[in-house]
C-alpha cells in the first residue's frame, strides 16, 4: 500500500489523489502541494460535484438568452395589453414617455444604476473600512499608553 | 372573551418557559403562540379598563390597525419557535416570548401609559435575545443596543410626561400636527425604535450579532411596533413622508455595500420600514391600509429570508458573502425557500409583496406626491437588486465556495416552508388579509362614485403586472450588468453607530481625558488642598489647631479670618431673612 503511493508520486500526469486522511495535488513537475495550501476556489474544483449542469457554459448561455427574451417580452406586450385609452400617467411629464412603451423598464434600470454608482463611488469611497475596523479599536491604543479609563489611578491624584 | 391584555400570555408564558426543560419546554414554545393567537381574537370589542393611581388605564382596546399587528405578532412567535426548535439556548425563547408578548401589549394599549409600559418591556426582552447568543460580539452589541433603546425610551417618556401634563389626557390621539415640543420628543423616541437614520445605527449593529433564530424574532417586532405606534399617533404627519423616503434609500445604499449576508437583510429591514413610515406620513385610508398590509407581509418574508440565512449560518458557520456561494448543491430547499422570500420582498407578482407593498406606491400616486412616488418606485427596483437577487445569488450561487453543508434540519425547513407558503398564499389570495386591515371599507368610499369595484385593492391588473415585471426584470438586468461593481469585498461601511463606537471613545482618549488630566491640579487644589488649609485653620480636631488654642499660640491673623467668615455668613443670612 505504501509502496503504491510512492509510485504514484513519481507519475507526472496524476493530478488528484484521494486518500483516507488527506488529499494532495501533484503538480506536473512532481511537486506535492497540500490541499490546505490551496485557495478555496482551487480546492472547490477538486470536489466531485463541482461541475454541475447549472454552471456549464452551455447552460449559462441558454439562461442568458432566455432572460433576454423575457426582458424583451415584458416590454413588447405592453401596448398589447394596455390599450392607448388606458395609458395615462400619474404625473404627466414624469412617468410617461414619448413612444409609450418601456418607461418602467428604463426607470428600473436607470434607478438601479444610479443607486449602485452612488453607493459604490460616493458612500463606499468615503465610509468603507476593513471589516476588522471596530475589532482593532481595542488593540489600538499606542497613542495613549496610560491605563484605560476603567483602571484609572485612584482618586486624589498622584500626590 | 378575555379581560386582560393578550400580550400577557406570551410574557408570562415566557417567564414560565424559563423553568421548563426538554420536551415540555419545546412543546410549550409551540403551544403558547397558538394560545396567544386565540387570545388576540378573543379580546372584547369594547375597551377593558384598569384604575391605577389617578388614571383610568385602557389595557385592552382594538384600535384600527390592532388586529393586523396582533395576528402577525402571534403567528411570528409560532414560526420563530418552530425555527428555534433544535437550538438549545435556554434564555433565548423565554426572552423572545416576553418580547413578542410586549409587542402585542403595545398594539392593544388604549392609553399612552400602557403603551409605554409594554414598549419599554420590549427593550428588555429584545436585549436578552441579543445577549443569549453568548459571544463577545453579541455582548458588546447588546450593550450598545440597550443603551440606545433606553435613551430613546427616556426621550419618549419625557415627551409623554410633558404631553400628559399639558393636555391632562392619557388618551391615544393623533399628534401629527407636531405643535409642541412634547410631540416632537415622542416622535423622536418612536423613530429611534423605527431605526430611521440618524438613530438607526443600532439595527445593523445588534441584529446580526444575535443568534440564527434570535435575529428572526428581532426582525419582526421592534420596528413594526414602531410603525404601529406611528400609525396611531402620527398618521398624516408630512415629515414622515420624507423620513420614510430617506430610510428606503439609505437601506438600499448600505445593503449594496454590505458583505455580511444577515447585515444585508438588516439594512433591507430599514428599507422596507421606510415604505411603511412613508405610508403613515401620507396618512390616507389607502396608505394606512398599505402600511398595515405591508407590515404583515414584511414580517413573514423577512423572517423567511432570515431563516434561510440563519439555516446557512447554522450549517456552515459562515456569514460573509465572500466566504459563501454554490450552496444550492447541498441546500436546495433552503435555497428555494430563501428565493421565495427574496421574490416576495421585491414585490414580485404572485407573492405577498405584490399585493401589499404596491398599495403604498399606489397611495402616493393617488395623492399626487411626485417626490415620494419616484423614490418609492426607485426603492422598489432597488429592493430587487439588493435583496431579491443579491442575497440568493451571493449565498447560493455565485462561485463554488467548496462548502458542502448538509441540508438544514427538518424543523428549520418546516418553519421556512410554512412562511414560504404564506408568502405565496397572500400573493395569490390576499382577501382574508384585506378584511382585517385598518380600513376594510376604503375601497367602497374610493370607488363608490364610479359605481363599481367593491374590492379594497386590486393588485392584478394588466397594467400593474406589466409595469411591475418591467421594473423588476430590468433592475435584475442592472444587477448582472453591474456585477463587477457589486462584487463583495471584506469591508464594512461606517454607519451612525460610528459616533458612539469610535468618535466618542476617541474623543475621550484624545480630548476629554487629556483635558481632565490637565485640570487635575486645579481640581485637586479645590477639593483637597483648600479644604486641608481650612481644616488646618479651623477644625477643632486638627492637632495644629488644638495645639494653638490650648498652648496659647492663637495668633491675631487666624482670629481675624474666623471673625470675618462669621460676619460674612451673618451678612448673607441677614440679607435673605
Amino acid at each position: 500500500m505504501t509502496d503504491e503511493r510512492e509510485d504514484e508520486h513519481t507519475k507526472d500526469d496524476v493530478t488528484v489523489m484521494q486518500d483516507q486522511t488527506d488529499t494532495v495535488k501533484l503538480e506536473p513537475g512532481g511537486v506535492v502541494k497540500s490541499v490546505d495550501d490551496l485557495d478555496f476556489r482551487e480546492r472547490a474544483k477538486l470536489l466531485p460535484d463541482h461541475d454541475t449542469w447549472l454552471e456549464r457554459p452551455s447552460t449559462v448561455r441558454g439562461l442568458i438568452i432566455a432572460s433576454l427574451v423575457v426582458l424583451a417580452f415584458s416590454v413588447v406586450v405592453e401596448p398589447i395589453f394596455i390599450p392607448a385609452s388606458d395609458y395615462e400617467a400619474h404625473f404627466p411629464g414624469l412617468d410617461n414617455w414619448p413612444f409609450r412603451i418601456g418607461w418602467h423598464a428604463m426607470f428600473g434600470l436607470g434607478a438601479c444604476v444610479v443607486m449602485v454608482v452612488f453607493s459604490k463611488w460616493v458612500v463606499g469611497n468615503v465610509l468603507k473600512r476593513s471589516d476588522s475596523y471596530y475589532r482593532d479599536l481595542k488593540d489600538r491604543t499606542p497613542e495613549d499608553p496610560s491605563p484605560g479609563p476603567t483602571e484609572d489611578r485612584p482618586r486624589g491624584g498622584d500626590a | 372573551v378575555i379581560h386582560f391584555p393578550p400580550g400577557l400570555i406570551l410574557i408570562l408564558g415566557g417567564l414560565l418557559l424559563a423553568f421548563l426543560r426538554g420536551m415540555p419546554f419545546k412543546i410549550a414554545t409551540l403551544v403558547l403562540p397558538v394560545i396567544s393567537m386565540w387570545a388576540v381574537w378573543a379580546t372584547p370589542e369594547t375597551p377593558v379598563t384598569l384604575e391605577y393611581l389617578d388614571y383610568t388605564l385602557i389595557i385592552v382596546q382594538r384600535n384600527a390597525p390592532t388586529m393586523v399587528f396582533g395576528t402577525i405578532f402571534s403567528l411570528m412567535a409560532f414560526g420563530g419557535a418552530l425555527f428555534a426548535w433544535n437550538q438549545d439556548r435556554p434564555l433565548e425563547l423565554p426572552a423572545a416570548f416576553a418580547y413578542a408578548g410586549s409587542a402585542i401589549g403595545v398594539v392593544f394599549a388604549g392609553d399612552i401609559f400602557t403603551l409605554f409600559a409594554f414598549w419599554e418591556l420590549m427593550a428588555i426582552g429584545s436585549t436578552l435575545v441579543v445577549w443569549s447568543k453568548d459571544t463577545e460580539e453579541a455582548r458588546s452589541a447588546g450593550q450598545r443596543y440597550v443603551n440606545v433603546h433606553l435613551v430613546g425610551g427616556a426621550v419618549m417618556m419625557a415627551g409623554i410626561t410633558g404631553h400628559v401634563l399639558t393636555t391632562g389626557s392619557i388618551a391615544i390621539t393623533n399628534l401629527s400636527a407636531l405643535d409642541s415640543l412634547w410631540s416632537w420628543l415622542i416622535l423622536a423616541g418612536i423613530l429611534v425604535n423605527a431605526a430611521s437614520p440618524p438613530f438607526g445605527g443600532w439595527l445593523p449593529d445588534a441584529y446580526p450579532a444575535s443568534s440564527e433564530s434570535g435575529m428572526v424574532f428581532l426582525s419582526a417586532y421592534t420596528t413594526k411596533t414602531s410603525v404601529y405606534v406611528l400609525m396611531v399617533l402620527f398618521a398624516g404627519a408630512d415629515i414622515l413622508i420624507y423620513i420614510g423616503c430617506a430610510m428606503a434609500v439609505y437601506g438600499i445604499v448600505y445593503a449594496i455595500l454590505e458583505n455580511d449576508m444577515r447585515r444585508i437583510l438588516a439594512y433591507s429591514i430599514v428599507n422596507q420600514v421606510g415604505f411603511m413610515v412613508c405610508a403613515v406620513g401620507i396618512g390616507t385610508e389607502m396608505a394606512l391600509n398599505g402600511a398595515a398590509a405591508h407590515a404583515f407581509a414584511h414580517i413573514i418574508y423577512k423572517a423567511l429570508l432570515l431563516m434561510s440565512a440563519g439555516a446557512v449560518l447554522h450549517q456552515t458557520g459562515k456569514r460573509k458573502c465572500t466566504d459563501l456561494g454554490g450552496l444550492y448543491r447541498t441546500m436546495p430547499w433552503t435555497m428555494a425557500f430563501g428565493t421565495i422570500g427574496a421574490l416576495a420582498i421585491s414585490a414580485f407578482p404572485f407573492t405577498s409583496g405584490f399585493t401589499t407593498k404596491s398599495m403604498i406606491t399606489e397611495a402616493a400616486a393617488h395623492e399626487h406626491l411626485a417626490f415620494a412616488w419616484v423614490v418609492l418606485e426607485a426603492a422598489s427596483a432597488g429592493v430587487f437588486l439588493h435583496a431579491g437577487i443579491k442575497f440568493p445569488w451571493f449565498v447560493f450561487f455565485q462561485k463554488d465556495s467548496g462548502l458542502r453543508p448538509p441540508e438544514a434540519p427538518t424543523n428549520m425547513l418546516l418553519a421556512m416552508g410554512l412562511f414560504a407558503a404564506l408568502c405565496i398564499g397572500i400573493g395569490l389570495y390576499p382577501d382574508p388579509l384585506y378584511t382585517i386591515l385598518p380600513f376594510p371599507d376604503a375601497g367602497h368610499h374610493a370607488e363608490h362614485a364610479a359605481g363599481h369595484a367593491t374590492k379594497l385593492y386590486e393588485a392584478y391588473t394588466a397594467k400593474h403586472l406589466i409595469y411591475q415585471f418591467q421594473l423588476l426584470l430590468f433592475s435584475g438586468l442592472a444587477f448582472f450588468l453591474l456585477l463587477k461593481m457589486l462584487k463583495r469585498t471584506e469591508t464594512i461601511t461606517l454607519d451612525f453607530d460610528w459616533s458612539y463606537r469610535r468618535m466618542f471613545p476617541v474623543l475621550w482618549l484624545v480630548v476629554f481625558r487629556p483635558f481632565l488630566r490637565f485640570i487635575q491640579p486645579v481640581h485637586v487644589f479645590l477639593t483637597e488642598k483648600l479644604p486641608a488649609v481650612v481644616v488646618d485653620l479651623f477644625d477643632v480636631n486638627s492637632p495644629r489647631l488644638s495645639s494653638r488654642i490650648f498652648q496659647g499660640k492663637w495668633g491675631v491673623g487666624p482670629t481675624v479670618a474666623l471673625i470675618t467668615v462669621f460676619l460674612a455668613i451673618f451678612l448673607v443670612v441677614n440679607l435673605y431673612t
